[in-house]
């Protein structure tokens, strides 16, 4: 194990704990390696370009921390991860938001093989507020999305990281969709909602 | 518009959904209209989600796979450029930002410098900006030809801060020496010169911490260079209480970690003398002290703290075969010497600085001898030396929600008395556990015969191992043997390591016994107390029942046992707040102690006391914590532990009552016992100290305070961590000095610090938060942010209510009269009126007329009604506040009584009674000075201002 595994775990136990420090501890480790990673998904001659946030989240994990620990330490690891990437991608969201109104940066331009539809920032951040909101009455719930949408992490995995059971997870979603749904949809960046 | 979501809304959305959702759409109808009624928005609420139920979020998987893979093309920083500076290539990358090679874009100057950039892509956290503003600071201040200087400094365009700094074109030193076939002479004069470089940084009182080959590189020319003070910290002569830096304090490199800093303990220049021993360390035998690699990482820090390194020489004769062959094996001994006396665990034990460390290694150099000599703790048979922690130390730990900040409580430490509790049993437990003991200790392998530091953490873990693999076969024993070791475990206050075990005792015996077995009942007693400790109530409640119902249902004698049990569950219920059912629980253990004066009887008192105080009832806590002490002094003697305890908190006691200078003078008593009984590191020593602190800055004397409340301070940092809930309380005391001196800023942080800490232990909502929440109301207060001080008061105050507190409770009285203050000084004296009388209107009920607590109200009271010019309605109650005052049966503080006769007089300043004004004025005004609340004592001040300026013709 490198010695930043050792480090990581650390963190994740102390996380678990209850400790919250740890988690802004553990973010910038965890969103490095996720970065890493992704550079790497990319620029590799892949046939797709599709990049799933739950591969990356995945094998972010393997490598910082390796398959021994038990899968629930993983569960909860993948709860960070949900979280860092929730995060950084609403900033992310908001920075591409602001470039839109015309924000300044001086950067050489990059080559940018993706044309990022105006939709998705908002929509992110959107789902973001949501999701703040309802965080505020129900956290769990709040959780619970973050888990699945963001972290790509399965029913059993959100259920071990958010200590409830699979039924749990299954019924509170229901209505944390539901409400999402409707929350959503009253936006004008959502139109194209099926 | 739908109504804006909120938790009792949600609760009923939620069931009615849940309810409704599978069902057909007659029934629902049906099944809305008779849970709707007349709401129409609730079931239009309702409606709308079953609809959007049916519906899926599936969109939203595209714009998270489209941000997430253009965020990753667009955080390169190559390429760019910054300020001056153009971007070549990236030179690494670490947890708070990368380091780009770059060179300075002007024509006028082409240099090559480092520049790192923090964290880009996102948004920095405030922890990450302070350690790079940090840095930045640090770098700032050092002037050295061996280390990397910062040339500049600012931030990006985006928002993101970046350094400077002199590029060092060089290897790490270790490469350098192995690469180069460096001589040994020629390593340790580096080595030296290194060692200049960090001697310097300390002048300028600032620790690396991070002291590792890969920040240190030799150029060309050879000059190493030190870089990266990444996670070096300030040592501030001015503020020796240390301040928070958790969060920049970091574990960076396990190898190279020193003890303390895996414990999380104060780190100071001597983690850098540790950290150049192990750098020393490698430079001559070619590997690390520790190998770490393979571990886990609690294996790692254990083997760290504990585990004894095998000296360079002997590390080198082990390896001859490596490339390290080349140098001369002829590390002498002395240099072993050195290493390890760099590389001690106790940070006190190390060299006293990297200067002395620097000279030990030019003194070998040239020839002469070393002051580093070899580390002999022999071994005297049929002993072993003990790292004493006393279990009460740890057993503070769970009596999180008891810790009154400006109260401490000592009785905490009663536990230590537990153990001498059923003296028959612990006996025959103490006989097994020392034979358990002695067997394991004459066991011990050679090595830690020879010389090594044997701990009996060591042989409690040989022990642990060997019972899983010894007695395996016979699971009686092998469950006897559990036990001793949990217990051991336990007096060593090492609760992780002994839960386990007893855990394992108490399931086995829970299996295999009777389930009215005494044994099993002790099992379940011992389980649940270490549950306790480490405040998980709700497991260690069921566990005290449980032995409590076997103790009562088995027949002859077992009044010890009993109340044993009976104490443990009533403390459990108070520290689940269910004051009731305690207070229930200690009567009845002390209705069956009787008039039997033994340890278990004052540990009842204790709690009791406890109790009762925290519904108000002062008189009976102060009598029950009289018999208490007199018990202890009885029983265990007056230079006992118990003893001091018991007076500590009959201290507090009298301070709840309102007799401070009493209370001051029985804890003055307490603290000298227990510095002659335990010397002056001793963790109980902080209870004392933090209530003598308290005392004296509810006097205003905070330039005694301080030291004491220092001192307290750290001993808990020392003894109990940064994170532990008593360390929070300390540091809220802390807070509170610096407020006091008028440090503001530094008093928020702290606060801040603790609330931070008593969250993550006792969770979102405890008297210890509604505490420090009220106390960062009177700092906001003194700093004249009045509105800030009111949402600070309101949040304390509705904790406190929320926790079952009502009128009659003091924390909320106290709290009612911060909001009252925040809502006068914000030019609402109508609100705190009311306000004030509410706390008047209980406080009469309970308090007698000189109580300094209703004085406090009245006074307020009077005050508020004086500033709404309703003199008449003042008057009176002025009065009674001066007499009061003076008729107390002990003495006031003297700016208690200050503050009722200079209000009284300003009263009848406007009332145009000036001799009688004169007179109250003349004799309360001097006391003012000690006032200890700052914008209480200014407002007072107005008003004496108000009247004493002569009238304008």
């Amino acid at each position: 194990m490198r010695p930043d595994s050792q480090l990581v775990t650390l963190l994740l136990h102390h996380w678990k704990n209850g400790n919250e420090e740890a988690l802004d501890q553990l973010m910038p480790l965890v969103y490095e390696e996720l970065r890493r990673l992704a550079r790497r998904y990319l620029s590799a001659e892949r046939p797709e370009h599709t990049l799933r946030a739950t591969e990356l989240v995945h094998e972010t994990y393997m490598r910082l921390i390796g398959a021994e620990i038990d899968w629930q330490d993983r569960a909860h690891f993948y709860a960070v991860a949900a979280r860092v990437i929730r995060r950084i991608l609403v900033d992310h969201a908001n920075s591409r938001n602001c470039r839109k109104r015309g924000g300044d940066v001086e950067r050489v331009p990059l080559d940018e093989s993706l044309v990022i539809g105006a939709e998705a920032p908002e929509m992110i951040v959107n789902l973001d507020e949501a999701l703040r909101r309802l965080a505020v009455v129900d956290s769990r719930k709040s959780d619970i999305v973050q888990c699945l949408y963001f972290g790509g992490m399965t029913y059993d995995e959100t259920a071990a990281a958010l200590n409830i059971s699979a039924a749990t997870v299954d019924r509170e979603l229901r209505i944390a969709k539901a409400w999402l749904h409707r929350e959503l949809a009253r936006n004008p960046a959502g139109d194209t909602i099926s | 518009m739908r109504p804006p979501l909120e938790a009792g809304r949600w609760a009923r959305l939620e069931t009615l959904f849940y309810a409704a959702v599978d069902m057909d759409p007659a029934q629902r109808y049906a099944f809305l209209d008779e849970r709707c009624g007349d709401d129409v928005t609730l079931r239009r609420d309702v409606e709308s989600l079953l609809e959007s139920s049916q519906k899926t979020l599936d969109f939203l998987h595209k714009p998270i796979r489209q941000l997430t893979e253009s965020l990753v093309q667009q955080t390169e920083h190559a390429g760019e450029r910054i300020g001056t500076y153009q971007l070549l290539k990236p030179l690494g990358e670490g947890g708070m930002g990368r380091v780009y090679l770059a060179s300075r874009a002007d024509e006028l100057y082409r240099q090559e410098v480092a520049v790192k950039v923090l964290q880009p892509g996102s948004k920095p956290t405030a922890s990450m900006l302070l350690r790079f503003s940090a840095e930045r600071q640090i770098l700032a201040n050092l002037n050295h030809p061996n280390i990397s200087r910062l040339l500049d400094g600012g931030i990006t365009t985006d928002g993101s801060p970046y350094l400077v700094m002199e590029y060092v074109d060089g290897v790490p030193i270790d490469e350098c020496c192995r690469e180069n076939g460096l001589a040994l002479n020629q390593r340790l004069k580096l080595f030296c010169t290194v060692c200049a470089a960090v001697a310097y940084a300390h002048k300028n009182l600032v620790v690396h911490r991070d002291i590792k080959p890969a920040n240190i590189l030799v150029t060309r020319e050879g000059v190493p260079k030190l870089l990266d003070f990444g996670i070096a910290k300030l040592l501030d002569h001015e503020s020796q209480a240390p301040t928070l830096t958790r969060t920049a304090e970091r574990v960076l490199t396990p190898e190279y970690a020193s003890p303390e800093q895996i414990r999380g303990d104060s780190v100071t220049t001597s983690t850098d003398v540790y950290g150049l021993g192990v750098l020393l360390y490698e430079l001559l035998a070619g590997s690390r002290p520790f190998q770490l690699q393979t571990q886990s990482p609690l294996e790692a820090m254990r083997i760290i703290c504990e585990e004894s390194p095998d000296p360079p020489s002997k590390r080198i004769a082990a390896d001859s075969g490596s490339s390290n062959s080349k140098l001369s094996l002829r590390v002498h001994e002395e240099l072993d010497h050195i290493v390890l006396m760099a590389i001690r665990k106790e940070p006190e034990r190390r060299y006293v600085s990297v200067a002395a460390l620097a000279r030990d290694v030019e003194a070998y150099l040239e020839g002469y001898p070393v002051q580093a000599r070899s580390d002999t703790w022999s071994y005297r048979g049929g002993k072993f030396v003990l790292r004493h922690k006393i279990a009460v130390v740890a057993a503070a730990a769970a009596f999180l929600a008891l810790v009154v900040f400006s109260i401490g409580m000592g009785w905490l430490a009663k536990r230590a008395s537990r153990a001498r509790v059923a003296a028959e049993q612990q006996q025959l437990t103490a006989e097994r556990e020392a034979q358990f003991l002695a067997s394991i200790f004459s066991a011990a392998t050679p090595e830690q015969a020879k010389g090594q530091e044997v701990t009996a953490r060591q042989l409690l873990d040989q022990g642990a191992r060997r019972v899983d693999s010894e007695l395996a076969s016979e699971p009686e024993v092998q469950a006897t043997m559990l036990d001793n070791l949990g217990h051991a475990y336990d007096r060593l206050g090492l609760y992780e390591q002994a839960r386990p075990l007893l855990e394992r005792a108490y399931e086995f015996r829970k299996h295999n016994l009777s389930a009215g077995s005494l044994d099993l009942a002790q099992s379940a007693q011992d389980l649940g107390n270490i549950y306790r400790l480490e405040a998980k109530y709700e497991k260690a409640e069921p566990l005290f029942r449980q032995a409590l119902a076997i103790r009562e249902k088995t027949p002859g004698e077992h009044g010890e046992l009993l109340s044993d049990s009976l104490n443990s569950l009533g403390e459990c219920l108070f520290l689940e707040n269910r004051d009731a059912e305690s207070e229930a629980t200690l009567r009845r253990a002390l209705a069956l102690e009787g008039n039997r004066e033994n340890v278990l009887a004052a540990v009842t008192r204790d709690y009791l006391a406890r109790v009762v105080g925290r519904k108000g009832n002062f008189n009976e806590e102060v009598r029950l914590l009289e018999d208490a002490v007199r018990i202890d002094r009885q029983t265990e003697g007056a230079e006992s532990p118990d003893f001091a305890i018991s007076l500590h908190n009959l201290a507090s006691a009298q301070m709840d009552l309102g007799d401070l200078l009493g209370g001051e003078r029985t804890e003055r008593e307490a603290l000298k016992i227990r510095r002659r009984i335990s010397g002056n590191d001793h963790p109980e020593l902080a209870y004392p100290l933090n209530n003598l602190g308290w005392v004296l800055l509810a006097k205003g004397e905070w330039r005694e305070a301080e030291p004491l409340l220092a001192e307290a301070l750290a001993i808990r940092r020392k003894a109990l961590g940064e994170k532990h809930p008593l360390t929070a309380a300390s540091l809220n005391n802390w807070a509170r000095v610096l407020e006091a001196k008028g440090d503001y800023a530094g008093a928020e942080k702290v606060f801040m610090q603790a609330l931070g800490l008593i969250r993550a232990s006792s969770g979102p909502q405890s008297w210890a938060t509604a505490k420090i929440l009220s106390n960062l109301g009177l700092l906001q207060l003194d700093q004249g942010d009045y509105a800030a001080a009111e949402g600070y008061a309101r949040q304390a105050l509705e904790m406190r209510i929320a926790l079952g507190g009502d009128d009659n409770n003091n924390d909320v009285a106290a709290s009612l009269i911060e909001v009252g203050v925040a809502r006068e000084y914000q030019n609402d004296p109508a609100s705190a009126e009311q306000l004030f009388r509410q706390v008047l209107g209980s406080r009469r009920k309970k308090f007698p007329a000189w109580h300094p607590d209703l004085l406090a109200a009245e006074i307020r009271l009077g005050e508020a009604l004086l500033t709404e010019g309703r003199l008449s309605q003042a008057e009176p109650l002025l009065r009674d506040a001066v007499s009061g005052a003076h008729s107390a049966p002990f003495p006031l503080l003297p700016w208690q009584v200050a503050e009722a006769e200079v209000t009284y007089g300003v009263c009848l300043a406007r009332l145009g009674r000036s001799a009688e004004s004169k007179a109250a004025l003349s004799s309360g005004v001097p006391a003012l000075n000690t006032y200890p609340e700052a914008a209480m004592h200014r407002q007072i001040e107005r008003l004496v201002h108000s009247v004493s300026q002569p009238p304008r013709t």
